[in-house]
């Protein structure tokens, strides 16, 4: 892998064993975009197969690691499918090819890094929504900045479309259950408290605390450390994380083609006619309406 | 014994006594009530409140002399009532509080959100509920916890089921029926496709991970220790 930077990621090699993969900084626009996860994608494959490299360290130059995937992309998804491209809304071989294609099959970002035989380090700071949740998930080691902020705001509008099984396998059954029912989310230190991430620092140090934990990890033999991933990799089959992929693209799926009944929010309908900061926006209101939850008017990425 | 209301779009089903009180035909019942739920177009969530417990067993030969028998199917079987909340296609809340052991501790465990006052201890169902489902106990408390559980017999009050994730919220008792009612009402504002989308999500992990074939191997640990030759030396060390 050889370093590069484009207005998607900084690639780099911080040490001789060591590749780094950093979202460059792109100010207030921290949802991630279905370009950005392709180009990771591709990333990582060059990692997995550049013999030198032991681990690979993921993070952002920005505030927020991601803030959930970018709006217009979540329509977009379906338009290169075989049969995105039929009428107003997509056919469901569309939704099911996109959601396989781009996240949980063979060829997804999610599975990139789940059998990436690097060991894989997120160094997070901010939000890590949506698909920085699974990236998350789907890392060996996460270290996380104190602002550090988790979960998946989608759910509460359109389901718990994605995996639920490596979710359940962190953070335990009514745990997981609570972020698909209720929209919890879980600060930083909440998130490590309860098995999801593996440190917390200040923010400052996020990156460099992921750098030095590659750095550790560099020191163990490679044919050691490729044993200990690929065992990994047949643990997470034990525990019916490959089963859970195959769950999520059938929820993806279904879940794009939601309905909403008279006096149900629909967050589609919104950001269709308002766009979406409204749409957002009134999400927020709608759901924390008569909650004891924190007032989320603050942060506009809460909604999804 | 039980009482349901519907509030908005959420059943509330009030158990005032212990759960076997009525015996077979009280657990169907609740059962039918539950299921009936789940067929309701209009309804989004089932609570399910449960009186503070009264020692309770679910084996007829130990059964308070005043508690009708109540048979192994129809709490653990197929359709009865442990798998009618593990597997319900709407989300099931249980509010808990005091003393919750025997098959209400079971049903928060299957339950995906409890709600339990702060003097609530859970005593471990499996000292006595042969039939008690340990894959969703592991999944739940994580494995050596839920070892620990199942072999100490110890209780489990209310900050450590908080921290054990066994609960989602615990409220002070007079505050415990407004808190799970607000819980009720955030998901009440979750379209309907939405929550099928998460339960069925959920439910699909859950007979992947292996709950499925523990309800069915608890049973038979459950008619085991029902049989004849068990019960004739039951007394035996």
């Amino acid at each position: 892998m050889t370093e590069s930077k484009s207005h998607l990621w900084n690639l780099a090699r911080p040490g001789r064993h060591i590749a780094a993969i950093r979202r460059t900084n792109r100010g207030d626009s921290t949802r991630l975009g279905l370009d950005e996860m392709v180009a990771l994608r591709e990333s990582l494959i060059s990692v997995a197969d550049d013999d030198d490299v032991k681990t690979v360290v993921i993070g952002t130059e920005s505030k927020h690691f991601c803030s959930g995937l970018r709006i217009s992309d979540a329509a977009a998804l379906y338009d290169e499918a075989p049969g995105g491209e039929s009428g107003k809304y997509p056919s469901l071989r569309a939704r099911l090819w996109a959601h396989d294609h781009h996240f949980w099959g063979k060829d997804g970002l999610y599975t990139a890094i789940k059998r990436c035989p690097k060991v894989v380090i997120l160094a997070n700071v901010g939000n890590c929504y949506g698909p920085g949740l699974f990236i998350a998930l789907c890392s060996d080691i996460v270290v996380s900045g104190e602002s550090g902020h988790f979960g998946n705001p989608r759910w509460h509008h359109l389901g718990a479309d994605g995996d639920m099984m490596m979710l359940i396998n962190a953070v335990g059954l009514k745990r997981a259950r609570a972020a698909a029912l209720l929209g919890t989310f879980w600060d930083a230190q909440d998130a490590r408290r309860v098995g999801l991430i593996d440190e917390v620092v200040p923010d400052r140090d996020a990156w460099t605390s992921g750098v030095s934990y590659a750095e550790a990890i560099s020191g163990a033999v490679r044919d050691g450390l490729a044993a200990e991933k690929y065992l990994s990799i047949a643990a997470d089959e034990k525990a019916q994380v490959g089963t859970g992929f195959a769950i999520a693209t059938l929820m993806g799926a279904m879940a794009s083609n939601i309905h909403f009944r008279e006096g149900e929010f629909n967050l589609l309908r919104e950001y269709q006619r308002n766009g979406p900061e409204v749409a957002v926006r009134k999400a927020i209101q709608h759901f924390e309406s008569g909650s004891r939850n924190r007032d989320a008017s603050d942060d506009p990425d809460r909604a999804g | 014994m039980i009482e349901k209301n519907v509030a908005g779009s959420v059943a509330w089903i009030d158990i005032p006594g212990p759960l076997q009180a009525d015996g077979e035909r009280g657990i169907r019942s609740l059962t039918d009530e539950i299921r009936d739920c789940m067929v309701d177009d209009d309804l989004k969530a089932v609570v399910l409140v449960l009186a503070d417990s009264v020692p309770e067993t679910a084996r007829r030969d130990t059964m308070p002399n005043d508690f009708p028998p109540v048979t192994l199917r129809s709490l653990a079987g197929p359709t009865g009532l442990y798998e009618v909340v593990a597997y319900s296609s709407k989300p099931v809340i249980t509010q808990v509080q005091g003393t919750c052991q025997g098959i209400a501790c079971l049903l928060a465990l299957y339950s995906d959100i409890t709600v339990a006052g702060d003097d609530v201890t859970f005593h471990s169902p499996f000292s006595h509920v042969a039939d008690s489902n340990f894959v969703m106990a592991s999944l739940t408390l994580r494995h050596n916890r839920a070892k620990w559980w199942l072999l100490s017999g110890d209780p489990i009050d209310a900050r450590t089921a908080v921290r054990f994730g066994l609960v989602q919220s615990v409220a002070e008792l007079a505050d415990l029926r407004n808190r799970t009612a607000e819980i009720a009402a955030r998901i009440g504002r979750v379209p309907s496709d939405a929550l099928t989308i998460s339960k069925m999500n959920i439910n699909a992990c859950l007979d992947a991970l292996g709950v499925g074939q523990d309800f069915d191997t608890s049973g038979l640990l459950g008619a085991a220790r029902e049989h004849p030759h068990h019960l004739a030396s039951k007394g035996a060390t």
